[in-house]
């Protein structure tokens, strides 16, 4: 019941209903059929229950959150980033067309997953904690948030240059304002920032509990704090007044540098995080 | 007055946005170069027994930077606040704004504290044996700081619990901690399950054996007792090798390394080199080397109660002990860290529900 099997086809089912939504989100915007929005978000919405079972049928199996290694992490935060987006939409539908960016995301992250090995690994004992479910819980949270304001960045960027050029897609005009998808980014980064910041205090208290010590500059520690420096610097100038296209630049390069953090920063070094993306280390 | 003015500029400066900005900016592209440069010398088992690499965080400019935007953040922080009382313009907005950057004023002053009086050190305990532990020492960087209070610690047993393969799962250490104000109390620890005394934090970081040795002079004359603790070198998959080279007694012109076996064995039924069965004390044996100046004297493995003779002296091998490493730990900045957090946390939510777009 609990299969490995039984989860890969689960995923895989998830991510057709990811690619089904993809092709409506793009479809809509590059041919200016906006009916075909809902049709996104309808698959997004088909793609959460069997992401959802596969996970339960994972933790089932190993007995603990699914958090170790690529397999379990990559699905736990493509799931937490597709139920934020859900909700997210649900109470702001201006930022369903941020789905362009999202689901596709979505869809790689549950593909990286699930291409990885599904070997079970034990537990290390420092991970016997709930400040481990605390962390992933807001790490997942961050994404969601980051994830969506950078859906909002694009949108924003690439209706801008519509308007400037005077050759304005429909669907595109449709979508709130400049000023009112600034500001929905802006409220999202605002989001993330506060959501990297949770995530990074309740890895410095799992890693007092554990180690004695709240930060040991590990690197992936470090490239969360060099994050939130950057969001930090960029919700400054925000408040100096930088807005507009350069503030959406700024904004996607400090989401460039998150996605590192997140992704790329623990294929870099050995750390004491490596249990998260290859089951091995401590 | 071109004081006042010169003064005014001064204040200008330290509590503008862009100062911030400009701090910020710097200390993340300091923290991104050297943690760019730290891929080449990082070492992830020295934080996981709660050591710090080497970086550009021990540093005095970067800790001055950090001192700056502290200076910064708290006359930012002051300044904004004046001016909304005196235009009686306090609203949650503000007031989240404020919490939030008190906390991490805090938060800096904490990593602050941590950076120049945090204290990491090791203490290794022998089965048996009470160990009384120096507290100012322990707890101060300044290693010349004696005088009490001293605390003791005895490891009273170590305890193995093996999984159904017959590696080990978990083990126990039962560990009584006592002072001459207390009570001695026990508790029994598993690894990375701390004990605290007087905010210092002692947790099992790593286990071995030791042996113990008699030493006897001509005529069976008794020479010394020791207690010698081995060096754990793990390989991988469970493999461990418990050693000591190079060691020197001090009532004997030799240099000594010793072997462990806790479970000696041989690799095959006709013979072959030896090997420890299991890391649980089973049929212990002791390989011992003798070197004179660097010349070999003799070499030979030992079961307890045999001995092995070095010219005039025997040295005999009495039994073999369990010890436990407990790393230390003394931070001052904890609490300001963890208490940081909690009003950065409060206030930033505040911020964040009553924000508006700018």
């Amino acid at each position: 019941m609990f299969d490995v099997r039984i989860q890969l086809i689960l995923f895989w089912v998830s991510v057709g209903f990811c690619f089904l939504g993809t092709v409506f989100f793009i479809v809509s915007l590059s041919f200016k059929r906006e009916g075909l929005v809902k049709y996104g978000v309808l698959s997004s919405l088909l793609a959460f229950p069997p992401m959802t079972a596969a996970l339960i049928f994972r933790w089932v199996q190993t007995g603990h959150v699914p958090s170790i290694g690529m397999y379990e992490v990559f699905t736990i935060y493509a799931c937490g980033v597709l139920l934020f987006f859900l909700i997210a939409q649900a109470l702001k539908p201006s930022v369903r067309i941020a789905g362009t960016v999202v689901l596709p995301t979505i869809m790689l992250m549950t593909g990286i997953g699930i291409m990885s090995s599904t070997e079970l690994t034990e537990l290390p004992k420092t991970y016997f904690t709930y400040w481990l479910g605390i962390h992933m819980l807001f790490a997942t949270l961050a994404l969601g948030g980051i994830l969506i304001s950078a859906g909002l960045a694009v949108i924003y960027l690439v209706k801008g240059g519509q308007e400037a050029r005077g050759m304005l897609n429909p669907l595109l005009a449709k979508l709130p304002p400049l000023n009112r998808l600034d500001y929905l980014g802006y409220r999202f980064s605002l989001f993330a920032f506060i959501m990297i910041g949770i995530m990074i205090a309740s890895g410095a208290v799992w890693a007092y509990k554990s180690w004695g010590r709240y930060w040991g500059w590990d690197p992936i520690e470090t490239w969360s704090l060099i994050s939130w420096l950057a969001y930090g610097a960029y919700l400054h100038l925000r408040v100096m007044g930088i807005k507009g296209k350069t503030a959406a630049w700024l904004h996607m390069a400090v989401i460039a540098l998150v996605i590192f953090s997140f992704f790329g920063a623990p294929y870099l070094y050995p750390t004491i995080h490596d249990r998260f993306v290859d089951g091995t280390g401590l | 007055m071109p004081g006042k003015s010169v003064l005014t500029g001064i204040w200008n400066t330290v509590k503008s946005i862009k100062a911030a900005v400009t701090l910020i900016l710097l200390i993340a592209a300091a923290v991104t170069v050297d943690v760019l440069l730290l891929a080449k010398r990082w070492d992830p088992d020295i934080t996981s027994t709660g050591g710090l690499p080497a970086g550009i965080h021990s540093n005095r400019w970067f800790q001055a930077l950090v001192l700056l935007l502290l200076v910064n953040l708290s006359a930012c922080t002051a300044d904004s606040l004046a001016r909304r009382l005196r235009a009686r313009k306090i609203n949650m907005r503000g007031l989240g704004s404020a919490v939030f950057h008190a906390g991490l004023i805090i938060i800096l002053a904490g990593t602050l504290l941590s950076g120049n009086f945090r204290v990491l050190g090791t203490i290794k305990l022998v089965q048996g044996e009470a160990k009384q532990i120096p507290y100012r020492e322990i707890t101060s960087r300044d290693a010349a700081r004696p005088g009490g209070p001293h605390f003791s610690l005895i490891l009273k047993e170590q305890r193995v619990e093996n999984d159904e393969w017959g590696d080990i799962k978990e083990i126990y250490s039962a560990i009584v901690l006592s002072d001459s104000s207390l009570a001695g109390s026990e508790q029994e620890l598993a690894e990375q399950e701390k004990v605290t005394y007087r905010g210092l934090y002692m947790f099992p970081s790593s286990y071995g054996y030791a042996v113990s040795l008699d030493v006897e002079g001509p005529g069976e004359t008794p020479a010394g007792r020791l207690s010698i603790p081995m060096e754990t070198t793990e390989y991988g998959e469970g493999i461990k090798a418990y050693h000591r080279d190079s060691f020197k007694m001090d009532f004997l012109p030799y240099n000594f390394s010793f072997k462990f076996y806790p479970d000696l064995g041989q690799e095959s039924a006709d013979g072959g080199r030896l090997i420890n069965r299991s890391q649980a004390l089973g049929n212990p044996g002791l390989l011992i080397s003798v070197q004179d100046k660097g010349n070999y004297v003799t070499e030979k493995i030992i079961r307890p109660g045999e001995s092995i003779a070095a010219g005039d002296y025997r040295v005999v091998f009495r039994a073999a002990k369990p010890w436990t490493q407990l790393s230390s730990v003394y931070d001052p900045g904890v609490k300001p860290v963890f208490a940081g957090i909690l009003f950065s946390m409060t206030g930033i939510s505040v911020l964040a529900l009553y924000s508006k777009p700018n």
